[in-house]
């Protein structure tokens, strides 16, 4: 905690911003990026939106208020960033957002950044077919094994609708795996 | 012996009473089947997504990062291409308006004249960025009587893959899509 508290003056003062920002990236990088990438798929759009999400929060550190975690304030922009890239695309597409992301799932299998066998493009695909909410909710728990509260933090959603939101999605992707598998 | 037990027992609840001290979160036992489920059905989905990434990305990504973020003036290398293109772009609508004019005034008796040295530049300017679409190559070409545009008319450094798709990013591409 306090860490985290030295690390957001040094990011906030002009002098050490820069080499502050630097430790900023390398240590969260990898969980941003994972994060990002169950959202847009592919490397190279994860890869835009990661570095755009790092350049959003070094333009806005100075109106961080500290009153959430500096982790959720970033996964917050990650996950806007992200959402906002992919219904983009969709909308240059004249497609839904649904449909996008199934398209992007289903050509996983020639994907060179992917190394799965048929069950992984099964649970993906089961995830593409949720609400954005469930499959972000889903992700984070899941996959980045967040607590509830953590979540909530990020997501800026009560705890209760959250393991709602869970429930529902687990059910879901158990049920899509389950007509597929069969 | 049951009497010794029996006043034992009665002993220690009157001392402490039968609750063991132990304390739930709110709400636990109201989704304890939930939980019970979910964790029954996730153990049986794959346990990692298997996206992979090119070997080196993580280690160079704070330099490339600080990069972009140290860098703005290669912005400026993109708008000066941009701005010297639509220099040639007024010559072309002055032509335009002028055969406007000339053809209306054979079709109509009464007309309110415009000169063309009425129109201000920046009239013509804010007409062409609104009109691009308009403005079609072959008037342009026909306008602008320049066979041979030497390399130095444009931007003098060349741009590199990441600026221009920089650029092509940061504008609407659904109309060149379309074109």
């Amino acid at each position: 905690m306090t860490d985290e508290i030295i690390l957001i003056e040094q990011l906030k003062n002009v002098q050490t911003r820069e080499k502050a920002f630097r430790k900023l990236i390398s240590i969260y990088k990898e969980r941003l990026y994972w994060h990002i990438r169950k959202i847009v798929i592919s490397h190279d759009d994860a890869d835009d939106v990661l570095q755009n999400t790092f350049i959003k929060i070094f333009k806005n550190i100075d109106k961080f208020k500290q009153d959430s975690k500096l982790y959720s304030w970033m996964y917050r922009i990650a996950t806007n960033e992200a959402i906002t890239f992919i219904n983009k695309r969709a909308k240059e597409r004249n497609i839904d957002i649904s449909e996008l992301q199934q398209e992007l799932v289903s050509n996983l299998e020639s994907d060179h950044w992917f190394s799965g066998d048929e069950i992984q493009i099964i649970l993906q695909k089961a995830i593409a077919t949720l609400p954005q909410k469930q499959q972000l909710v889903f992700n984070m728990k899941y996959f980045d094994k967040l607590k509830y509260n953590q979540i909530s933090e990020i997501l800026e959603t009560s705890v209760g609708a959250l393991k709602a939101s869970y429930f529902h999605a687990v059910k879901k992707i158990e049920k899509y795996i389950k007509t597929k598998v069969n | 012996m049951d009497t010794e037990l029996k006043n034992s027992i009665n002993y220690i609840t009157k001392k402490i009473g039968e609750n063991a001290g132990f304390t739930t979160p709110t709400n636990y036992f109201d989704d304890v089947e939930t939980r019970f489920t979910n964790k029954l059905v996730e153990d049986e989905f794959p346990k990692k997504e298997k996206f992979s990434v090119p070997n080196n990305y993580f280690s160079s990504l704070e330099d490339r990062v600080l990069d972009k973020i140290s860098s703005p003036k290669k912005e400026a290398k993109i708008i000066a291409l941009r701005s010297k293109i639509i220099r040639f772009a007024p010559i072309a609508a002055a032509a335009s308006i002028l055969l406007f004019i000339g053809i209306n005034i054979f079709t109509f008796n009464k007309i309110e004249t415009v000169s063309f040295e009425s129109i201000s530049d920046s009239d013509i300017e804010n007409w062409l960025v609104d009109n691009t679409n308009s403005i079609n190559n072959d008037d342009l070409a026909f306008v602008v009587e320049i066979t041979d545009i030497e390399n130095n008319e444009f931007s003098t450094k060349s741009i590199n893959d990441t600026d221009l798709e920089e650029y092509l990013n940061s504008i609407e591409t659904t109309s060149l899509l379309n074109e």
